[in-house]
């Protein structure tokens, strides 16, 4: 239980007040001289069982009605997380607010998201618990600290509203560690809104163990965990995997790939009609559904054969999450798929340059640049999809431009040189290059889920586990690591960075070092995934997930199809089509890949991951109106009365025989 | 001045209200002289008695000759005899009785009244007058006698009482009913704070005699009511240890042993004839002497 006024507790002594004052009510006696003993004696005789228990239960009920009427005065709240009597009061309340997209999942029949129902019930704690608090939120599309008025209200404010991203929960949490740690904020109370995706929580992230390291040397920090891990009843969210423009002199038409996600308690089959808006006209296929996924391949929709770019979304019925109902895309004719190989090495060159150059999809043109790595103040950044590059890590102009590229979109895949240097880029580098021996290794784990070894899309994985590899140069850095060898040692790294993807290949594909050439299927797919990553930078349309610096610039973007709104300022994290207005590109905004994936992390998964930490799960419902905490001072009134009547029952003296007596039989 | 301090229980005003109602036994007294109380002894007095056959050897000059002329038969008429009677006070002399309300008497005080007036009226109508002091530290025995000078002596004797000790009643009803060999009015004046069954015996040993027994039982308010608010100690008025008590706790369980107690002497008195009167101290003594003798009148018509 915690209280509104928890220093009126101080009075709790007081409960003994009843007690002390008849001890002293005892010891104050009056004498008196009796005639009259043989009753007294009687009387003391016959008190000694019900009468007794009677005076004991007189005292209790007066120590409780003292205690009830300091409890409340106290103001006590239902519920134990909240500045209980032990921990005292509490200096910063810091609220994590996932604002994801699934965060929007609403109870149908209150309208409100798990989003809006964790804002309510913290503003209602707030409200109540607003003796000097400080409140600082951090939601998870910014990760900027932001102090509130605690008048404000806070389903209100910009910051608190729902946006098509995803949230990094280690990384919302080091933003919390980081502002108590700068701030030296005393007795924190930490908020973590959230619900509990495993595609948001990234429960493999290495962050963690430097999360509860650093969270378990905070003095005073107390995490509560206010969780909405409920599925949805019923929800369908849908992506776009492809949309292709494939002209002919005659037709014109777009080919679209899309996978439908359906998460549901009954899984009958069910029609679900799939809407596309073309440029504002509007058609719909409908599809039978069986099973949790549907992957609509190739769906065409015939276009004006002279229209050369175009904006459109998928669109699904309303259901529980409207955040995900929608898939946006732009379209037009598509740019160049370059690639510049930087290499000094032709048995390097060589085979990559052909795979690049192989094309994946027959409507695009591919090219490929070779330039040696003197020469590579030459190239052309603004037209690259993919830098390949083979040698000593540059350092200066040429490494800022390598991060400006990535900055921007494109991708980056760095091979080991022949003889490394100490130099780093994206925070990673090599190390010493393995001897030479007979003896080959053999990938032992590799990410099947995301990054370039994911699997198909039918699910397949690619044959990775085939690999073989002669040669290995160590890989320096902390990046995502998307394949390790049998040994443990890194084969294929990707860095952090906010746009675009820098990895680093910690071998090389010649028949010398590895059969990655031999092979070729995962030097193919691993290369055009890349390539495909890269390529959405380019053209004058891009097709980009919401998040912090997913926009070049925050203004001079007009919403396509779509009413002007009052998100300018964070236009990044709302999915949507929009058009430059000044250079005329078209950009299509959507949520990040697993967004959708409605699987949460388990508490078995969360102990693991908050070991050390002290915290407290509260598991809530989207649309739950019952409080957090609430006042419950009137119980205790209620109980006071309650005791004081009995103690008046139990008091009530008996009838006088005196009348009786006195008349003679 | 020893005399009147003494005697200060005596208050002429009271005295000659009282004096109006004369005191009367319940059962015919054997006394030694004439006196206005019946007798189980045919006698002079102008009151009728009763018929009965004649028997020879009577007196022919008690033949109702009416009565023979009437009916041919022979009838003796017989008259009450007056005579005088015995009082014996027993009054407790034991701690208790200094038992005073506030600003009041002490039940000593109330019994030596009540003795004392009746003591007076009974002399006056020329009864005998005894003095039993029922204490085991205060004990004292005078003898009925009807001369003013033995009056006199019991009246002092009823002013030099002091309550003290433990009550010794009892053991002096007992004796005094052995000792005083002919009927007479036993008048116990007590608070009767004693087990019941010692009294049973005491007033079916009284009875037994044949003697007329009345009592009054002294009350004072604060031992029926026992109102106090706070935790009091109650020190033995006679002698005992005292007692600690929270009133407010014990009080139910002092009112139960009041009702048992009295109800015992209820029914005590009831089976014994105990002429019995139940006082609180703070209502005026002449009220219960007045009450007492009007009770005790015979009815009219009655015998």
């Amino acid at each position: 239980m915690s209280f509104l006024q928890p220093g009126l507790l101080l009075a709790l002594p007081m409960i003994a007040l009843p007690v002390i004052i008849h001890l002293i009510n005892r010891h104050r006696h009056r004498t008196v001289s009796w005639a009259a003993m043989m009753f007294l004696l009687d009387a003391k005789k016959m008190t000694r069982g019900m009468a007794k228990l009677r005076q004991w239960i007189i005292l209790l009920m007066r120590m409780l009605a003292v205690a009830g009427l300091i409890f409340a005065l106290s103001r006590p709240l239902t519920g134990l997380w909240f500045g209980s009597v032990a921990g005292g009061a509490t200096d910063t309340t810091i609220i994590l607010l996932d604002r994801s997209a699934s965060m929007e999942q609403q109870n149908l029949q209150t309208g409100l998201s798990k989003r809006a129902t964790a804002l309510n019930k913290l503003s209602e704690i707030l409200e109540k618990t607003n003796s000097g608090t400080r409140v600082v939120l951090i939601e998870s599309a910014n990760l900027d600290p932001m102090e509130l008025n605690l008048k404000d209200d806070l389903t209100s404010l910009p910051q608190t509203g729902p946006t098509s991203t995803s949230t990094d929960i280690p990384a919302l949490l080091e933003r919390g560690i980081e502002y108590i740690e700068a701030n030296q904020s005393g007795r924190t109370d930490v908020w973590l809104c959230t619900d509990m995706r495993a595609n948001d929580w990234d429960a493999v992230s290495g962050r963690w163990e430097s999360v509860r390291s650093r969270a378990s040397l905070l003095k005073g920090l107390r995490l509560f965990l206010l969780s909405y891990p409920d599925k949805a009843d019923e929800n369908l969210s849908v992506r776009l995997n492809r949309v292709r423009q494939d002209s002919s002199p005659t037709q014109a038409q777009l080919l679209i790939d899309a996978t439908l996600h359906r998460e549901s308690i009954s899984m009958e089959p069910i029609e679900v009609p799939i809407g596309f808006i073309i440029n504002g006209t509007r058609s719909t296929h409908t599809v039978m559904m069986e099973g949790s996924e549907f992957n609509l391949q190739g769906h065409a929709i015939p276009i004006d054969s002279k229209l050369e770019k175009g904006w459109g979304r998928i669109v699904l019925p309303s259901d529980s999450n409207p955040q995900d109902n929608a898939h946006h895309f732009v379209f037009a004719n598509p740019s160049i798929q370059k690639t510049v190989i930087v290499s000094d090495d032709p048995s390097f060159a060589a085979p990559v340059s052909l795979v690049a150059n192989a094309p994946m999809d027959r409507l695009l043109q591919y090219e490929v640049d070779r330039v040696p790595t003197a020469d590579a103040n030459r190239i052309d950044w603004e037209s690259t999809a993919m830098l390949l590059w083979q040698g000593v890590i540059p350092k200066g102009v040429l490494a800022q431009q390598i991060v400006n590229l990535v900055n921007s979109g494109r991708s980056v895949i760095f091979f080991p040189p022949k003889s490394p240097s100490n130099n780093e880029i994206f925070g990673h580098g090599w190390d010493k290059w393995s001897k030479k021996t007979n003896n080959m290794e053999q990938p032992g784990t590799w990410r099947t889920d995301a990054g370039l070894f994911a699997n198909t899309q039918d699910g397949k994985a690619l044959p990775v586990g085939n690999l073989s590899i002669y040669r290995h140069c160590g890989i320096v850095g902390t990046g995502n690591i998307l394949a390790h060898l049998e040994s443990g040692k890194p084969l294929l790294t990707q860095a952090p960075t906010t746009r675009g993807g820098a990895w680093f290949c910690g071998t090389l594909p010649q028949a010398t070092h590895s059969s990655l050439a031999r092979e070729g299927v995962v030097l193919y797919v691993m290369l055009h995934r890349a390539i495909m990553n890269g390529s959405r930078a380019l053209g004058m349309a891009r097709q980009i997930t919401t998040g912090k610096g997913a926009l070049d610039s925050t203004t001079g973007w007009t919403p396509l199809g779509q009413e002007q709104d009052a998100f300018i300022l964070n236009r990044e994290f709302h999915a949507g089509a929009y058009r430059n207005t000044d250079s005329q590109q078209l950009v299509a905004l959507n949520l990040p890949e697993g967004e959708e994936t409605p699987g949460v992390v388990v508490e078995e998964q969360v102990e693991v991951l908050l070991d050390g930490i002290e915290y407290q799960r509260i598991d809530d419902q989207a649309g739950s109106l019952k409080s957090l905490a609430s006042e419950i001072w009137r119980i205790f009134l209620l109980l006071t009365s309650l005791a004081l009547v009995i103690e008046a029952i139990l008091c009530l003296p008996e009838k006088k025989p005196t009348q009786q007596i006195l008349k003679p039989s | 001045m020893a005399d009147s301090r003494q005697r200060d229980f005596l208050e002429p005003a009271v005295l000659a209200k009282l004096l109006g109602r004369p005191l009367h036994a319940r059962v015919p007294m054997l006394g030694n002289v004439s006196g206005r109380h019946r007798s189980p002894i045919r006698g002079s007095s102008l009151e009728f008695a009763e018929y009965r056959k004649y028997v020879p050897g009577d007196d022919l000059r008690r033949l109702d000759w009416r009565a023979w002329g009437r009916s041919d038969r022979h009838y003796i008429k017989e008259f009450e005899a007056d005579t005088n009677l015995r009082l014996c006070f027993v009054i407790d002399t034991s701690g208790s009785m200094n038992q005073r309300p506030e600003g009041g008497l002490t039940k000593l005080d109330y019994a030596q009244r009540i003795a004392g007036s009746l003591a007076y009226i009974a002399a006056q109508q020329g009864d005998a007058v005894g003095l039993y002091c029922a204490g085991k530290q205060f004990h004292k025995e005078i003898p009925p006698k009807r001369s003013s000078a033995h009056l006199s002596m019991v009246l002092d004797s009823i002013g030099e009482m002091e309550a003290k000790g433990e009550t010794g009643l009892p053991e002096a009803l007992h004796e005094a009913a052995e000792k005083i060999p002919q009927r007479a009015l036993f008048v116990i004046i007590s608070d009767l704070f004693m087990q019941p069954s010692l009294l049973k015996d005491s007033f079916q040993h009284l009875r037994f005699r044949g003697h007329d027994v009345a009592v009054f039982h002294l009350l004072e308010d604060e031992e029926l009511n026992f109102e106090f608010k706070r935790p009091t100690r109650f020190l033995d008025l006679e002698g005992g240890a005292s007692v600690l008590a929270d009133p407010t706790l014990i009080a139910p369980q002092y009112h139960k042993a009041l009702k048992k107690y009295v109800k015992e002497v209820d029914e005590i008195v009831r089976d014994a004839s105990v002429d019995y009167h139940r006082v609180r101290i703070q209502e005026p003594y002449e009220e219960a002497v007045a009450r007492f003798l009007i009770r005790r009148t015979p009815k009219k018509g009655g015998k």
